[in-house]
């Protein structure tokens, strides 16, 4: 039953549609820079805490682990954001 | 081309099954319990998904509102500030924002374009975006903003689909067993409802071949069905009570008239074989008529009594003055009294009203007197009251000076044909009394029958008949 196989064949493989979607783009290494320079941009306001943490972002970003680097640096930002 | 004989039989007893009220009972029980697990689903559903979706909306309006203050405030310049900023502290990394410009570049946000199923009619939509090459859902709100430009905020909503899968699935499981519960629970209440009805149906097919003395067997449970066999039983002894009864009157009928009959019918042989002269015939014709008006008269009363006891005359009920009734009999009955000797006294109030069938119960009371005549002897005295003993009671009652009756013969009396021994040499017919009960009966009351004088030598006979005045 040749046509079964086809069948699941084409059910297991992502559509046409689902290639086609629009990619996001918050995940590649030029955000992770981009994050980088919010952080920069902070200057002085940063505790020390916060950019252990950011560098340990910078790093994972700088080791090829961009989403893992991403978070951390999300984080630094976040828990900045919540001192001012 | 006609179906074989027991294919014809199978359908039969499908389309026989199918209308069945266990095979309905059990269908509306399976659907009443599908109903309640899939609302039950629903409410989860509401509940779960529902609300995290309304959750994911309401979060994509409040940062859309917020995007387009930014908008007004400063442009493309403040928008692209705030969404960056949006961006930067998304920690759970589900937001999606994009800002385009009129020519369709990109101007912000984390969406490489824009995505089809946005472009479409109505501002909000749902549709797949890539994450590491890997497509996930989004849930997308599409903005409108001046000089042509367009904003789109979003969010992933792959937590809410993987929630949605674990609830279909979960929910589909449940509706699985619950379909296997109904069905079974179906055909358990089925068979539960086909063994309780098997015993009254297997009574009342015995029944129907003539086994009178059936009757439905009764479980401990005194359940609905224990009571309606309990009321097919009583049923059926009234039915037996009422077959004894046809048969004892029917041999009675045939006992107590076949001597009359016999009797004109030999009289008028004798009167056409032996008449001397036509004075001597007409006498006997003259005297077989009055056997035949006899006849005639026992065949009414059985009719009165048979009237009475169908209820077919409630629907002339009346509200009557029962003293003016009273009046009439005593009227009658006091001058027959006079002329054998006796004393006939009398006693009820001013007014008594009942409702009733004034004609049966002028009957009734005829029916006493006319016994109390005929078995108090000369010089004695016959008694005929009325009161109200309670709201809603009307008591008659006629006692007399004769022998009374025996406490064996009481039980019998108001049977119809019965006649106790000392009234065997008196005429009657021996339906009086049952003419009387059954006009008690038809006025929602009883006749009760006692010595009129306790201890005495001729204890007398006192009748006492309770009819409800509302009927």
């Amino acid at each position: 039953m040749p046509w079964v196989f086809a069948l699941l064949l084409v059910a297991s493989t992502p559509t046409f549609a689902q290639q086609s979607a629009p990619r996001l783009i918050s995940d590649s290494p030029e955000y992770c820079a981009e994050l980088a320079g919010r952080f920069d941009a902070l200057g002085a306001e940063a505790s020390a805490h916060l950019r252990v943490l950011a560098n340990e972002g910078r790093q994972l970003c700088a080791e090829g682990q961009t989403r893992s680097g991403i978070a951390k640096l999300r984080r630094a930002l976040k828990e900045a954001q919540r001192g001012e | 081309m006609a179906a074989p004989p027991e294919e014809a039989g199978g359908w039969r007893d499908i389309g026989a099954y199918l209308k069945s009220a266990g095979f309905r009972f059990a269908a509306l029980f399976a659907v009443l319990f599908l109903a309640a697990i899939a609302s039950f689903a629903l409410m989860l559903w509401w509940g779960t998904a529902g609300t995290l979706s309304r959750q994911i909306d309401d979060a994509i309006r409040a940062d859309a509102i917020g995007l387009q203050e930014a908008w007004r405030g400063g442009g493309v310049a403040a928008a692209t500030e705030a969404i960056g900023e949006r961006l930067a502290v998304d920690i759970d990394d589900h937001a999606i924002y994009l800002l385009m410009d009129e020519a369709g570049n990109r101007l912000a946000g984390n969406l490489d374009r824009w995505p089809s199923a946005a472009e479409i009619p109505g501002s909000w939509s749902s549709d797949m975006v890539r994450r590491d090459g890997v497509a996930v859902p989004a849930r997308l709100h599409r903005v409108l903003l001046d000089q042509g430009h367009r904003l789109l905020v979003g969010r992933d909503a792959t937590d809410r689909e993987n929630l949605r899968t674990l609830l279909s699935e979960a929910l589909l499981w449940s509706f699985a067993v619950a379909v296997a519960f109904a069905l079974a629970g179906a055909a358990a209440l089925r068979r539960v409802l086909a063994d309780r009805l098997r015993a009254a149906s297997l009574t009342a097919g015995a029944i129907a071949a003539g086994d009178l003395s059936r009757r439905v067997p009764l479980s401990t449970q005194r359940d609905e069905f224990d009571q309606l066999g309990a009321s097919m039983n009583a049923m059926l002894d009234r039915i037996d009570q009422l077959m004894i009864g046809i048969k004892g009157v029917s041999d009675s009928i045939a006992h107590d008239l076949r001597t009359p009959i016999a009797r004109a019918r030999m009289r008028l042989e004798n009167a056409l074989l032996t008449a001397p002269d036509e004075e001597s015939l007409r006498a006997a014709m003259e005297t077989t008529v009055a056997d035949l008006d006899g006849i005639s008269r026992v065949f009414q009363a059985l009719l009165r009594i048979a009237e009475a006891e169908a209820g077919a005359r409630r629907a002339a009920f009346a509200r009557f003055d029962l003293t003016a009734v009273l009046t009439d009999a005593a009227d009658v009955y006091g001058a027959l009294a006079e002329e054998r000797g006796q004393l006939l006294e009398t006693n009820w109030p001013e007014k008594l009203t009942m409702v009733g069938d004034r004609d049966m119960v002028l009957q009734a009371i005829a029916n006493l007197l006319d016994n109390a005549v005929k078995f108090t002897p000369e010089g004695g005295t016959i008694r005929l009251s009325a009161s109200a003993p309670a709201r809603g009671k009307r008591q008659i009652s006629v006692s007399d000076e004769g022998p009374g009756l025996a406490p064996i013969d009481i039980a019998r009396a108001g049977e119809r044909f019965f006649r106790a021994d000392p009234s065997r040499a008196l005429p009657g017919s021996g339906l009086g009394l049952s003419l009387v009960k059954a006009v008690a009966a038809l006025h929602g009351g009883e006749l009760h029958l006692g010595d009129a004088r306790p201890g005495a030598e001729r204890p007398g006979l006192e009748a006492r008949l309770t009819l409800s005045s509302r009927a």
